[in-house]
């Protein structure tokens, strides 16, 4: 019988190996093949070459990060709770969609969900472009749409409009206050939008 | 082999960094810029993600370089945050969402070998990263960090939150699928036996 990929990738490494398989390996030209097949992949890999260079320096975006790391931690309490409950949904999320590579089984999952513990103006501006390429990414609602995700989808995206408009407002006449809470109203309406939908489509594809 | 190994940094950068001086922060950054972006990119294919784990990565080697005691290699302590990090993404919900939502979309050209051609990639350098991008999360991970990091599968096993079984298992699966798309049309030799066994 043959060496099992398991055992050949031993051999290759190096680690113990049954001494039949070592002699069959020896004397099989088939197993010796595939032997030599698993030390070609591993030099292929390692031969990959580095990424190319990076459009944009990121240093300078590092520095950006490290700036508004800098800034977050010196913010004062009131943002605590968004993180902290935020932190507890994720968690639950987290706990339903199991670390494996297996698909899940066919049952209502979770949306995905973006989490509010930056607080920086970027960092909200980023995280609401994100929710909408993921939103882009959804297929097309259904034209005959369920009641229970249908209400709620159309208002939180009335809302989103709205929220819209007046960070167009506060960006016409130059408004700074208020700006970052309406950013984090956004991000907090597209999170929402974007599991209702997500919700809605896995309920199509069922 | 690990390209953390072939990064070079002047020696007193570390300390310098570490008593706030931006341009051995800066050293530190481009001496390692281009391993930990590797790292991020073969383990988080996707190439907006990878890049931005990446700047998250120094991110955390600049704040954290007090933590740094010196014992082990500069150049692992780096790669184990950057390892760390995109873990963490793989497993969290955002990133599964994504997933889910991309097994329902045409291929995306920001995942890995789908980008604008690179001269410097030849064709079977291509082929094999598409492969890579193609294996499932757990997979991937382990075998670049068995095969080309050098990870031990007990390491790997542990940053997984599983055993070194689960790391040999991947590993196997990783291997098997790799020769499955770069060989899609791949005969298995007949067996040729030296001796009787076969
Ligand atoms: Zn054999």
């Amino acid at each position: 019988m043959h060496a099992r990929l398991d055992e050949l990738l031993s051999l290759r490494d190096g680690a113990p190996v049954d001494a039949r398989v070592r002699a069959h390996v020896d004397e099989c030209a088939q197993c010796a093949t595939e032997l030599a097949h698993t030390g070609s992949l591993q030099q292929s890999l390692r031969a990959l070459a580095p990424v190319p260079d990076a459009a944009t320096d990121g240093w300078a975006e590092v520095q950006s990060r490290l700036a508004a790391a800098r800034a977050k931690a010196s913010l004062p309490a009131r943002v605590a709770p968004y993180a902290a409950a935020a932190s507890v949904v994720a968690l639950a999320l987290f706990a339903a969609l199991r670390w494996t590579d297996v698909p899940a089984p066919a049952e209502p999952r979770s949306a995905p969900l973006i989490v509010l513990d930056t607080e920086s103006l970027d960092e909200l501006r980023s995280r609401s472009q994100e929710l909408e390429a993921l939103l882009a990414a959804l297929p097309e609602r259904p034209a005959v749409a369920r009641a229970g995700t249908s209400v709620p989808i159309e208002s939180l995206e009335a809302q989103v409009q709205w929220l819209d408009h007046q960070l167009t407002l506060a960006g016409a006449t130059g408004q700074a206050t208020g700006t970052e809470q309406l950013w984090r109203d956004r991000v907090e309406a597209m999170n929402s939008l974007v599991q209702l939908r997500y919700v809605e489509a896995q309920q199509v594809n069922l | 082999m690990s390209a953390f190994l072939d990064s070079d940094l002047p020696p007193d950068a570390v300390p310098r960094a570490r008593a706030g001086d931006v341009a051995a922060q800066e050293a530190i950054y481009r001496a390692f810029q281009k391993p930990v972006r590797t790292l991020a990119r073969r383990l988080v294919p996707r190439a907006s993600q990878a890049e931005d784990l990446a700047h998250d990565v120094f991110v955390e080697v600049l704040q954290s370089l007090s933590q740094y005691d010196g014992r082990g290699s500069f150049a692992g302590w780096i790669r184990t945050i950057t390892v760390r990090k995109c873990l963490m993404h793989l497993r969290s919900p955002w990133h599964r969402g994504l997933r889910w939502v991309e097994g329902l979309m045409p291929p995306d050209a920001d995942a890995a070998g789908g980008g604008p051609a690179d001269a410097s990639r030849s064709g079977r350098s291509l082929d094999l990263e598409r492969a890579l991008a193609q294996l499932g999360d757990t997979a991937r991970a382990v075998v670049w960090l068995h095969d080309v990091e050098g990870y031990t599968h007990a390491e790997i096993g542990a940053l997984l939150g599983g055993t070194a079984s689960l790391s040999k298992s991947q590993l196997v699966r990783a291997h098997a699928r790799l020769r499955e798309l770069l060989e899609p049309d791949g005969v298995k030799t007949p067996c040729m036996p030296v001796s009787t066994n076969c």
